[in-house]
């Protein structure tokens, strides 16, 4: 295999260099914390604002459900 | 019910996180977007962010700009890690976006990165090797890359050290191949000149 010394720099760079500030893990699993979070949120209002809106501009959401059939008389 | 669904999600998470570590970068990216599993990105993390802090330190020359500048990187990451397409290695694509970063602060603070030096004055001469540059000794190799222009510098550092492909390098600097190829051939001469300058008398 071809000797490549920038490689070789690279990890005794490393090495000398020992790890990173643990604060950047802390920080980058608090932001992920957060997106998670502005996710999940999303994710449960979201259905909620868009009938929300629908509403508020006046329009007549759908609501017939698989229930309302059940109770519906078959002739009419 | 909800919450009954994110408890059993998480619970699933764990029992699937055994041997995780073994797994390539690829698998873990793949799992992670299914899962959106915090620990296979930490493993990821945990994989490159040495790499990448030493990397924001050799190009930013301040510590606490490189932290500050690791975390973008892997928020970068995270925000993205859906576009990767897997059609490079995740190292490239994350080494592509370090340098991209790297490279847009030091535009941002008002220094010129690889400045376009018109690429006529080149002087036409012999190739250097690319065995030349990689078999310079570990001693020298540090020195002559300490007083390299800090573009040229980094451009050696892609293509030997991070083993980026010219179409990737081109990426980064927003160049053609053809000018890709033009400006790594005149920082191997310019490496070259500065070895010369300091070892050219002297004995391997």
């Amino acid at each position: 295999m071809a000797i490549n010394n920038f490689k070789e720099l690279q990890r005794q760079e490393l090495a000398d260099m020992g790890s990173t500030p643990s604060s950047i893990e802390k920080n980058i699993s608090h932001n992920m914390g957060l997106f998670r979070c502005i996710g999940d949120i999303a994710e449960l209002y979201l259905p909620h604002v868009g009938r929300l809106f629908i509403q508020l501009i006046g329009g007549n959401e759908n609501k017939t459900q698989k229930g309302d059939y059940l109770n519906q008389d078959p002739i009419n | 019910m909800w919450l009954i669904v994110k408890f059993f999600e998480a619970l699933l998470g764990r029992f699937s996180r055994k041997d995780s570590h073994a797994l390539t970068d690829e698998v873990l990216i793949e799992r992670y977007l299914s899962t959106q599993d915090e620990f296979l990105f930490s493993i990821l993390y945990h994989r490159y962010s040495t790499k990448i802090y030493a990397k924001c330190i050799t190009m930013l020359k301040n510590m606490e700009v490189a932290q500050d500048c690791t975390h973008d990187i892997f928020i970068k990451v995270l925000t993205n890690i859906a576009k990767f397409n897997q059609q490079s290695k995740f190292s490239s694509w994350l080494f592509s976006i370090t340098y991209n970063h790297c490279i847009d602060f030091i535009r941002k603070s008002k220094k010129s990165f690889l400045s376009d030096i018109p690429l006529e004055k080149i002087v036409e001469s012999d190739e250097i090797s690319d065995a030349f540059l990689m078999e310079t000794k570990i001693g020298r190799l540090k020195t002559v890359l300490s007083e390299m222009d800090e573009g040229e510098k980094t451009l050696l550092l892609m293509k030997y050290q991070d083993e980026l492909s010219i179409k990737e390098i081109g990426d980064i600097l927003g160049k053609e191949d053809s000018a890709t190829k033009m400006r790594i051939k005149r920082a191997k001469q310019r490496f070259k000149q500065i070895y010369d300058e300091h070892y050219k008398n002297e004995k391997d």
